[in-house]
């Protein structure tokens, strides 16, 4: 075998061992297994193209021709790696445990380090650096000043769920939690998503040193791929990182936060909880940390029976939000959520919520068109409950 | 995009959803599971229903342009490998369960449709089928049935053929035919053995040099009521294996669903990590591990039976196996989902062959031979029981960044000899393809048939030796 891509593409060079262990065995492209929970895999193939360009396999297949000297067209190559919603499902099924996700965003790393990508990651890369409008989420939120741990919304909740943001920093504080809300504050998680990884870097760079000069030891996060970017073992050295839904979770179950149902608003009975594939999926470094079952434990406690999709909450297909997927393909994004939405109605779920952002604000989009309502985890709590703080606080 | 005139003409007749000749899209249909070397298609289409798969197949002799069928490429025997070139006919859009008859206790189904898929739709019927390969989330009826499935039911019901009730099939030259009672439109599939000689069989383990199976009658099985696992430990192999033939003399497979048999290494790797504390030397040199399942009053006669039997031929209970292993294997149904681990350590060949009970101490003997000989490769062994003998696969790690080259004549020499001793080829593909030629009779007699259902050779060239 020729490796002539071991000098030359570095970032497809880290995943060397994938590309010739890879056993072809076409679990990332379909599978089903009820026993485990499986349900199909890939959004991309089910919902955009059914090319196996697009496919785990196939980020995999079209890397090692790259790495063994093959020419490919960079724009095809391009338009495949940057069609991925980067769920990380294909690593969830890889019986051996390749990483076909991570294999794309190496693909997309070297496309675009030969400025080879598409349009739309572009105008995503340029957002996702613009400081523009991302300190408005935090305006006129008090905290406490000396505080070391700071409320991070990430790029999803303080451009499209600033709602959601403000809604889980009032929780915090209802539950006594002393934080600061630290406005402009990216890591870079979604510019590294997207192949950026020198931007990324740079983004990361500047956090450390914002959280240095404000002094903050711990961040909690309300962004699920902020969180998997900085507590994922992406990003190394990273500050300790906690999510706001663990924060939230615990302070309900040591009864220093008290949600009580509104009488004006009451919480129906049951909701479809969508698990965020950055929380739940191992591909991205949190899956130890169960967040699935904390979402699912808190809304037990507050009396919410949670409507269950078909797949296990690990194995569930991504609704379409994450990896530029709206951008890059915003009618198979749009398909991928309505499969979802209409999945959950089928089971009887009226609103759906999650602790994803992301997945809230794309889903959000595709509500309008029917089905069951959406609505991010945190705004859902204040929507429905009166937030106290609770008799453990003293 | 290459520039090809057949290409065009071949796009001009299909939906264009249904082509795909870009390079990178065609990259992942360039292998399969297996160490064949990749082939290099020039197109593939994804027909959605077989007047589809008609029509690739006439434009296919027409044109004089290889067609390789794939389902989901999963199989051990490099039979999707499009090593010509030519067309890549992906199945995968033909994926639907068709009818559930359980009156006539049968399930008709479309190729693509997974294992996975399948038994999902059958269980809350009560009902399963008799084969599902390890592969079975992934992998597809019409890949299992066009390569010679194995796994699951191997003991009780022997191979995948022998649960077919009949097929659909396209011709090489787009003439569409039914197999057994469904030849009659009004009949349909109820009886595989009927009017004349079995045409079915043709098209089994084939891997698409007769023609394209476009629908498979499976027959329907009861899910048995009570499992349970049970492992049996042996001194030698020779006692091991005198102890499978009086199993299946004595019809003791009718509740075994699943049965394997390990090996030294493989025993004392899997209770040597989970029970250290156990003296290496009081392992038993193989294992017959056991699935059983049915009625519990059958399930309890056959397991006392079996230890009888066991008892009787040197060997005894070995339920340390089941704890570490097996009993989770199986209940866990990390079978299916681990690929057997096959694959977990590097890539791998599975040379799988069948083979009567009493030549499994020879293979044995011979994997420690080429350990010795071979000793830059990982070598282990697959065996699965059968209702007469077993389907073994001898089995060889390799790097295949640094070792490929180096590995593949290992792989002819080993399998020369596992010919030589009586080993038959089971997956066929192209792995066997010498092999398959050294049986000059069956194999003229198979390039007869070949010439006279495909007589420009477009199906599948370089499968069978063909």
């Amino acid at each position: 075998m020729t490796t002539l891509g071991r000098d030359t593409l570095p970032h497809i060079a880290a995943f060397e061992e994938n590309l010739y262990h890879c056993a072809s065995c076409n679990y990332c492209v379909d599978a089903v297994w009820d026993e485990w929970g499986i349900d199909h895999v890939c959004p991309t193939l089910l919902h955009h193209s059914p090319a196996h360009g697009y496919s785990g396999k196939g980020y995999i297949a079209a890397a090692r021709a790259w790495f063994e000297g093959a020419v490919l067209d960079p724009m095809v190559l391009a338009e495949r790696a940057f069609t991925c919603t980067t769920c990380g499902n294909c690593e969830e099924v890889c019986p051996i445990g390749m990483r076909p996700m991570h294999v794309a965003r190496a693909l997309r790393a070297e496309l675009a380090d030969r400025g080879h990508a598409p349009a739309h990651a572009l105008r995503l890369r340029d957002a996702a650096m613009a400081a523009d409008g991302r300190r408005a989420w935090a305006d006129g939120l008090e905290g406490d000043a000396g505080a070391a741990t700071g409320l991070i919304a990430g790029c999803a909740n303080s451009d499209l769920e600033v709602a959601e943001a403000r809604a889980a920093f009032r929780l915090l504080r209802a539950g006594g939690v002393p934080i600061r809300a630290l406005a402009d504050a990216p890591a870079g998680g979604a510019l590294a998503a997207l192949g950026f990884t020198r931007e990324a870097a740079a983004q990361r760079a500047d956090l450390d040193r914002h959280l240095t000069e404000a002094g903050i030891a711990k961040v909690a996060v309300v962004g699920a791929e902020f969180l998997a970017h900085l507590a994922g073992g992406e990003a190394a050295d990273a500050p300790p990182a906690e999510s706001v839904l663990e924060t939230i979770a615990s302070a309900v179950a040591e009864g220093r936060l008290r949600l009580t149902p509104r009488s004006d608003n009451p919480p129906p009975g049951s909701v479809g909880y969508l698990d965020p594939c950055h929380l739940t999926k191992k591909a991205h470094g949190l899956a130890g940390r169960n967040l699935g079952a904390v979402a699912r434990d808190l809304l037990a406690r507050l009396g919410v029976t949670v409507v269950e999709p078909a797949a296990a909450p690990r194995f569930q297909v991504c609704c379409g939000a994450a990896g530029g997927m709206p951008d890059a393909q915003p009618e198979a994004a749009a398909r991928m959520a309505r499969a979802r939405l209409d999945e959950f109605g089928a089971r009887g779920a009226a609103l759906v919520v999650t602790a994803g952002p992301l997945c809230a604000a794309h889903l959000e989009r595709s509500a309008e068109a029917g089905g069951p309502a959406v609505r991010g985890l945190y705004g859902f709590l204040l929507d429905h409950f009166d937030a106290m703080p609770g008799s453990a606080q003293g | 995009m290459r520039p090809n005139l057949w290409i065009d003409e071949l796009a001009e007749l299909v939906p264009p959803a249904t082509l795909f000749r870009e390079q990178v899209d065609l990259l992942s249909f360039t292998r399969d599971t297996s160490p064949v070397p990749a082939g290099e298609p020039e197109v593939a289409v994804r027909p959605s229903d077989a007047d589809g798969v008609a029509e690739v197949l006439r434009f296919a002799k027409r044109r004089a342009v290889p067609v390789y069928v794939r389902g989901a490429g999963s199989m051990y025997a490099g039979g999707a490998v499009p090593h010509k070139g030519g067309i890549v006919l992906d199945m995968t859009a033909l994926d639907g369960i068709v009818d559930i008859d359980i009156r006539r206790g049968l399930v008709v189904v479309e190729p693509a449709v997974r294992f996975g898929a399948l038994l999902k739709a059958l269980k809350p019927l009560g009902y399963t089928i008799g084969i599902v390969p390890l592969t079975g989330a992934a992998g597809t009826v019409g890949g299992a049935v066009s390569a010679h499935a194995l796994g699951t039911g191997s003991p009780k019901f022997q191979s995948m053929g022998d649960q077919i009730a009949g097929l659909e099939v396209v011709l090489a030259d787009g003439a569409r035919v039914r197999t057994g009672s469904a030849a009659s439109r009004q009949a349909g599939f109820f009886q595989r053995y009927c009017i004349g000689p079995d045409l079915t069989g043709l098209f089994l383990g084939a891997d698409s040099t007769m023609g394209v199976i476009t629908k498979i009658a499976l027959w329907l099985h009861r899910l048995p009521e009570h499992v349970e696992t049970l492992c049996l430990g042996f001194p030698d192999s020779p006692s091991g294996a005198a102890f499978l033939s009086a199993m299946q003399g004595a019809e003791l497979t009718r509740n075994t669903w699943y049965g394997a048999i390990y090996e030294e290494g493989a025993i004392v790797g899997r209770v040597g990590a989970a029970r250290p504390d156990i003296p290496r030397e009081t392992l038993p040199a193989v294992c017959v591990a056991l699935d059983l399942g049915g009625e519990a009053p059958d399930v309890d006669r056959d397991r006392d039976r079996l230890v009888a039997l066991a008892r009787d031929h040197g060997g005894d209970r070995f339920d340390v196996f089941d704890e570490v292993f097996f009993r989770s294997m199986r209940r866990d149904h990390t079978l299916w989902y681990s690929f057997a681990g096959y694959f977990t350590r590097s890539r791998c060949s599975l040379l799988m062959a069948s083979l009567p009970c009493e030549t499994l101490p020879a293979l044995f003997d011979r994997v420690k031979e080429w350990r010795a000989k071979y000793t830059e490769y990982v070598w282990g062994t697959g065996i699965v029981l059968c209702r007469r003998g077993v389907h073994g696969a001898v089995i060889a790690f390799y790097d295949e960044e640094s070792q490929w080259d180096a590995v593949q004549p290992v792989f002819v020499d080993v399998m020369n000899e596992m010919t030589a001793m009586g080993c038959v080829p089971y997956k066929p593909g192209k792995i066997w393809a010498d092999a398959i030629r050294s049986y000059p009779e069956y194999f003229d007699l198979l390039g007869r048939i070949k010439k006279t259902l495909d007589p420009d050779g477009t199906l599948g060239p370089g499968n069978l030796g063909l």
